[in-house]
């Protein structure tokens, strides 16, 4: 490809995106709504501790003892009742605890939704023997391990408005997939694919200068808003990630666009994607919610490593994997389009 | 004298189906060829051929000596392309258009100026090509098809749908491009448009050139030369018709005259859609 022919095609996509005054409103108004929710959601968690109990004898001492306190009991009537507890995060702990008084000793179970770091811990056996002390009158042998129900993460308490952070450069990204399906659509459903195919330009020059204008749609406003919200901090491998999430999401929507009939079409197709694609950033936000199945949605390898490099700092060499799918995905998808549109224009 | 389009039997099938069925077809340097053909006969599938945008099956298709197949950019940088349907970047201005293809061939003292005022469109370089009327943009896809200053126009269907006044503008500034010696391949389904512009014409149905030579020609091998006359008789008027190509028309002719009860007499020759019906047995409609 020519220089001159990919700056040209390059000027004309931006001229053509930013003339749309819908989607140049959307991409303003979505960057601006999700900043104002980040300052909006709570900078801080809520310090009562709310913990259920399952116990296999009377506690009602314990229980009176924590009135007024910074710990909330709650008694299960089952261990899966419990369970459910935990894993809706109605608690942020559970205790299963089995008293054998002629033995002298008690089992405790802590059953979190995600692994605890070591001194949260101590602090959940700590508060266990105290109940058990406070309800029997004298101290047993405790043992103690830990369950984790639904996906283990570091385990530490984000505030929603720090965990909100991936999601919205995900779905400001995401977004953007219509933006894009819109420009392939448009050229095909106007048929000026053809007069640009009858110059020098060819279809590979096409992509590119579309996929260009993509990353420059995607790209910016997503680290706009990671720099407004949350600074500089893992900038790099936060920069590297969400540039892999916008080349996906612009293989896509090229792929919506070269699937598509028309306009409508399009934004159906792209509201059909759209939405299965958005499945893995509810796991974010409600840790646990989905099931390993949605390993299968290929931005959940987004997401998710965006997710743990800017809430638990996670080095961006653990999650090459995860990368190397999202590129993965994005190649297939890039094929896919191209072939798509090579037979809409050149067969048809 | 040299060709300008070569087209080798041509032929391209959708599916099952044979749009386009071992054609030949050519056009000599600054010659005008009209390609009629009824809706769904295989005039834009040859188009499409011949402008790089579809690969023949079979046969292959040489512009300006090329091969379409091997140098399709090359054959495409020195041809100028406009499309049956109006395919120009609506938001944009007329000016902005124009200036987006002159950029993809590569012209740096590219003038819109001075193109959009040679085909009628002075003072409306900076407004928006959609508000203009279906007239005006076709003109300015005229406009677009000589950014390049190609030396072979393909035109399909460029006055479709335009009225009358428009449609000779446009005829006129063909007219003045096959002057300059540009070669012009002009698919078209109105017979009145090819007999006007045409040296000569190509029929094609179901895909077959069934016939290709002058408008002249064809209507002398294919048409019928006729005298129309109505004569009073009983108070009535009746046509009578005498083919001219006929042994016997002198006499008829004569004692037609003698009869001294005309009242209307006027020759007639084949029309192309006349001779397309004759050929094809339908209507180029």
């Amino acid at each position: 490809m020519k220089d001159s022919t990919f700056i040209t095609l390059l000027k004309k996509d931006l001229k053509i995106f930013f003339k749309n005054k819908f989607f140049t409103f959307i991409t303003i108004l979505g960057l601006v709504a999700y900043v104002l929710l980040y300052f909006i959601m709570p900078k801080s968690v809520d310090d009562k501790i709310s913990l259920v109990i399952f116990v296999n004898t009377t506690f009602d001492k314990a229980f009176a003892s924590l009135e007024g306190e910074e710990v909330k009991l709650i008694k299960a009537r089952s261990v899966t009742e419990l369970k459910e507890l935990v894993i809706d995060k109605k608690v942020l702990a559970g205790y299963e605890v089995n008293i054998d008084p002629r033995k002298n000793s008690v089992d405790i179970k802590i059953y979190t939704i995600s692994s605890i770091e070591p001194e949260m811990k101590e602090a959940l056996v700590y508060i266990a023997k105290e109940m058990i002390y406070t309800e029997l009158g004298y101290g047993l042998n405790i043992t103690s391990k830990n369950e984790i129900l639904g996906e283990d993460l570091a385990g530490k308490q984000i505030p929603p408005s720090k965990r909100i952070v991936p999601v919205f450069a995900f779905l400001i990204i995401l977004m953007e997939t219509l933006g894009i399906a819109n420009l392939i659509a448009d050229e095909i459903e106007r048929k000026t694919i053809y007069a640009l195919l009858v110059t020098k330009a060819t279809i590979r020059d096409i992509l590119i200068a579309k996929g260009i204008t993509g990353l420059i749609t995607t790209l910016i406003p997503s680290i706009l808003f990671i720099i407004i919200t949350i600074g500089f901090s893992h900038f790099i491998p936060v920069f590297v990630l969400l540039l892999f999430g916008s080349i996906f999401a612009i293989s896509i929507g090229f792929l919506a666009g070269s699937l598509g009939r028309d306009i409508m079409s399009v934004l159906a197709w792209g509201a059909l994607i759209l939405i299965i694609f958005l499945l893995p950033a509810f796991n974010i936000m409600a840790p646990g919610s989905l099931t390993s199945w949605v390993k299968i949605v290929p931005t959940y390898y987004f997401v998710m490593p965006l997710h743990r490099i800017i809430n638990f700092g996670e080095s961006i060499l653990n999650l090459i994997p995860h990368i190397l799918i999202l590129l993965l995905s994005s190649i297939i998808s890039f094929l896919a389009a191209w072939f798509l549109l090579r037979r809409r224009t050149y067969e048809s | 004298m040299e060709k300008a389009i070569v087209g080798e039997n041509l032929t391209f099938k959708y599916g099952n189906i044979t749009a386009v069925d071992h054609i030949n077809i050519e056009a000599e340097k600054g010659e005008i060829v009209g390609f009629l053909g009824p809706n769904g006969a295989g005039k834009t599938t040859t188009f499409k051929i011949l402008i790089g945008l579809l690969k023949p099956l079979e046969g292959n298709a040489y512009i300006l000596g090329m091969d379409i197949r091997k140098e399709t950019k090359k054959i495409q940088s020195r041809i100028g392309v406009s499309f049956e349907y109006t395919n120009l970047y609506e938001e944009l201005t007329a000016e902005e258009n124009l200036k987006i293809f002159a950029e993809l061939f590569g012209i740096s003292d590219f003038d819109p100026k001075a193109l959009l005022k040679k085909v009628g469109l002075e003072g409306k370089e900076k407004n928006i090509v959609g508000t203009f009327s279906k007239g005006m943009k076709q003109r300015v896809m005229i406009a677009r098809a000589l950014v390049n200053n190609p030396e072979v126009l393909f035109l399909d269907e460029p006055t479709s749908g335009l009225d009358p006044v428009s449609a000779n503008e446009i005829r006129e500034i063909i007219k003045e491009e096959k002057r300059k010696g540009v070669t012009i391949f002009l698919t078209t389904h109105d017979m009145y448009e090819a007999d006007k512009l045409s040296d000569r014409v190509a029929f094609i149905n179901q895909g077959k050139i069934v016939a290709f030579d002058t408008p002249m020609n064809l209507k002398q091998k294919f048409g019928k030369r006729k005298v129309k006359v109505e004569l009073m008789k009983d108070s009535k008027i009746e046509e009578v018709e005498v083919e001219l190509d006929k042994s016997q028309a002198p006499d008829k002719i004569y004692e037609i005259f003698k009869s001294e009860k005309i009242v209307t007499i006027h020759s007639e020759e084949a029309t192309l859609e006349d001779i397309f019906i004759k050929l094809t047995g339908r209507g180029l409609g």
